[in-house]
This record gives structure tokens, C-alpha cells and sequence, in this order.
């Protein structure tokens, strides 16, 4: 199984994204808590690259690719802005209270994925740059 | 995204529909926002009819947690599906904000 979606970097097509990610999702994993949670965590890996990698340009394209390896769900997330990595969080609480205490609205997107994805990896092919997040699907 | 709106006496409930993303957050912002900018803060947040939660989502309702503790109002969210309460337990907020199964149960609390 491969699916690819062709995007671009508007938050206005989070909401397709979306539908793309739950149908696809959906066909490989039965528990919809679980399928909630691969869901949100490529719309967020997509929305931080749309809005710090790509300034939220709708020329700007971005494409999300899902397939199976053995028994791991893959979701690529591939686009050309600016490269950057973020390291797996361990606390999400500690992020939380510290954007409480300074009523920030925005960084949750990364607890967030490093809570939900067994692994996440960043490639870099030529100028494409390639976020990689995986999950065991037992 | 639609968002519902009932001002009751003593608090005000916020009914949103629908998924709450980076897009329609700004739509959610601006009602919390306003609320918080005239002085009302009881806020009851009814998810019943909420499909969809992203961080964009949660940071809207995070943002006005101090302001609206240290004006000593109250932010409680009632009627969650698994799927949204979920995402709260994800990031422990379930652990800072108040939860109720029922819209009356956290009406309850601004009596």
C-alpha cells in the first residue's frame, strides 16, 4: 500500500490533508483513538512545516505519502522549505505549564508528535527535505 | 468549524462544531479573547459537537489559563469524545484544566 497526497502550504488544506490521512489510516489501523492520535501527529508535522518552513506560501507545494513497512505505518511529509529537526520531547506536561505561565498559544505540536510517533525522522534528498514518522501497527 | 454561543448569568458557554485546526483557531481566539478582554471569565466549553482537536486547537484555550485563574474565573470543558479527551490526557492537560462528562455538571460549578 502507497498513497501520495499533492498539497500546498495553506492552512486552509489541513482540512483535506486530514481526510486524507483518516481514510489511508483508517484501512491499516482498527482503533480509532490510535488513528485520532497518526492523524493529528502528521497534521501537525505538516502544519509546522507549512508555517515556519514554507511562511504559509500557497504556491509552495507539499506532499504527504503513506505506505506500510512489515508491520510499521510510514507517513512521509516532503516539501522544499528551509531544513530544521526538532528532538523527540520527553515531558509535554512541562511545555504545557510553561506556555500557561506565558500564555503562549503555539510549540504544542511537537510534544504532540513525539508522544504519538515510535520514531521520527528527518531526510534531506537534494532540495526536498522529508520528515519521516513511524508507528508499529500491532 | 461553527462556533455556538450562549451567555448564561454567570458564565458563558462556547459550543464549537466541527475540527478545531491552525485554520479555524483564529475563529476560536477571537471569541475566547473576547470574552477574556470584557472581564467574563467563566467560560464553559461544551465539546459535544467538536470532531477534532490539533495543538492550534488546545493553544487557543491554554493562552487564556492565567488570565482567567487570576481574575478567579474558571475554563471547563464537558461533553468530550474519547478521541478529544484523548488528545488533552496526550499532552496532561487534563491535568490543568477542569473536565466534566456533562454541560450541567459543569454548569454546576458557576452557581
Amino acid at each position: 500500500m502507497r498513497e501520495i497526497l499533492k498539497s500546498t502550504c495553506t492552512f486552509k488544506n489541513l482540512s483535506c490533508i486530514r481526510e486524507f490521512l483518516k481514510k489511508n489510516i483508517s484501512s491499516q489501523i482498527e482503533n480509532p483513538i490510535m488513528q485520532n492520535q497518526l492523524t493529528l501527529a502528521a497534521e501537525e508535522v505538516c502544519a509546522n512545516r507549512m508555517q515556519h518552513a514554507n511562511n504559509n506560501d500557497p504556491k509552495k507545494p507539499i506532499e504527504i505519502r503513506i505506505y506500510t513497512e512489515g508491520g510499521t505505518l510510514c507517513i512521509e511529509i516532503c516539501d522544499f522549505g528551509a531544513p530544521f529537526e526538532f528532538k523527540k520531547m520527553d515531558s509535554a506536561l512541562e511545555k504545557i505549564v510553561q506556555n500557561v505561565r506565558e500564555e503562549k498559544k503555539c510549540g504544542l505540536g511537537i510534544p504532540i508528535i513525539s508522544k504519538i510517533a515510535d520514531d521520527i525522522k528527518f531526510i534531506q534528498h537534494g532540495e526536498q527535505f522529508i520528515c519521516r514518522l513511524t508507528k508499529k501497527m500491532t | 468549524m461553527q462556533i455556538k454561543i450562549t451567555e448564561k448569568k454567570n458564565y458563558i458557554i462556547i459550543q464549537p462544531s466541527g475540527d478545531l485546526d491552525a485554520n479555524s483557531s483564529i475563529d476560536m481566539d477571537e471569541v475566547v479573547s473576547g470574552y477574556v478582554r470584557q472581564g467574563k471569565y467563566n467560560l464553559l466549553i461544551n465539546c459535544a459537537e467538536l470532531n477534532y482537536i490539533s495543538s492550534a486547537g488546545l493553544g487557543v484555550f491554554i493562552a487564556y489559563l492565567k488570565p482567567i485563574q487570576e481574575n478567579k474565573g474558571r475554563m471547563v470543558f464537558t461533553n468530550m469524545s474519547d478521541k478529544v479527551r484523548n488528545v488533552f490526557e496526550i499532552l496532561g492537560l487534563d491535568k490543568l484544566v477542569e473536565i466534566k462528562s456533562k454541560e450541567e455538571e459543569g454548569a454546576k460549578l458557576f452557581l
